[in-house]
């Protein structure tokens, strides 16, 4: 039996593994997940489920995705991928594969400069808070 | 021949004229990583096995929380080729896990190796 932490990722996953999603052809990983060949445009996904919850099986938090593009051409990008992102969780309700749902809220984005690990990217900051009722 | 050629027939020789201090592993490499979000799992389009010489520069063990044991070494690149992090080569009956690049010259990468022990 999974328990809340897995129920959740499994909801966010799901929305990053249907077929509308991998149709807007941006590379998305999760976080600690170090693929070889990231290329110049790519969004990390990380769930951070550390919010208030109004009873055992469930838990808030926030969404934080690292939208990563090229270094020198503005945030416009950014932007527009926010939006695609915004498309996909503000105000979604997300049945849970296995049992209760997720519910996405509002949405934040915050331009972060150079990454300091790789100077050709920029990197951006969306977040998206949730709740996830688990069923009992 | 070619500096490049020439520099890789000199570590050759090199790896060679140290005898003991440069041994032979074998390292399983995975490449072409993926993640599968419904799996949530890292996917690997190729594994193959490379047995390479390496130099083992440092052994450090660290037990102030957990016993974590690091090594560093360097190889030759031309035998070893790339490494990522999903990479593991055995050493006496170990299975270590290849951790960040060091340094890679194109001639001499230097990586480290990591494994929890107690």
């Amino acid at each position: 039996m999974m328990g809340k932490f897995t129920d959740l990722e499994k909801d966010v996953f799901s929305v990053f593994d249907g077929v509308a999603w991998k149709a807007e052809n941006i590379l998305t990983v999760p976080s600690n997940f170090l693929g070889s060949e990231m290329g110049t445009e790519f969004i990390s996904v990380s769930v951070i489920a550390s919010g208030a919850s109004p009873n055992t099986r469930s838990i808030s938090g926030v969404c934080l995705v690292d939208i990563f593009i090229a270094a020198g051409g503005g945030p416009r990008r950014a932007s527009i991928i926010a939006d695609k992102l915004d498309s996909y969780l503000v105000g979604k309700t997300i049945p849970s594969v296995v049992n209760g749902v997720t519910q996405f809220f509002a949405s934040s984005l915050a331009h972060k400069g150079v990454d300091k690990a790789n100077p050709s990217l920029h990197r951006s900051t969306y977040t998206v808070t949730f709740n996830h009722f688990g069923a009992f | 021949m070619s500096y490049k050629a020439l520099i890789n027939t000199n570590l050759t020789r090199a790896f060679n004229l140290i005898k003991d201090l440069a041994t032979s592993h074998e390292f399983v490499k995975r490449t072409g990583s993926a993640f599968n979000f419904a799996t949530a799992s890292a996917e690997h389009a190729t594994t193959n096995t490379v047995t390479a010489k390496i130099v083992v520069m440092d052994d450090k063990k660290q037990t102030k929380d957990r016993g974590s044991v690091t090594k560093h070494f360097m190889a030759r690149k031309s035998e070893l080729g790339d490494v990522s992090i999903y990479d593991t080569v055995t050493i006496e009956g170990e299975i270590w896990k290849v951790g960040p690049l060091l340094q890679d010259t194109g001639f001499i990468i230097m990586a480290s190796l990591h494994r929890e022990t107690k």
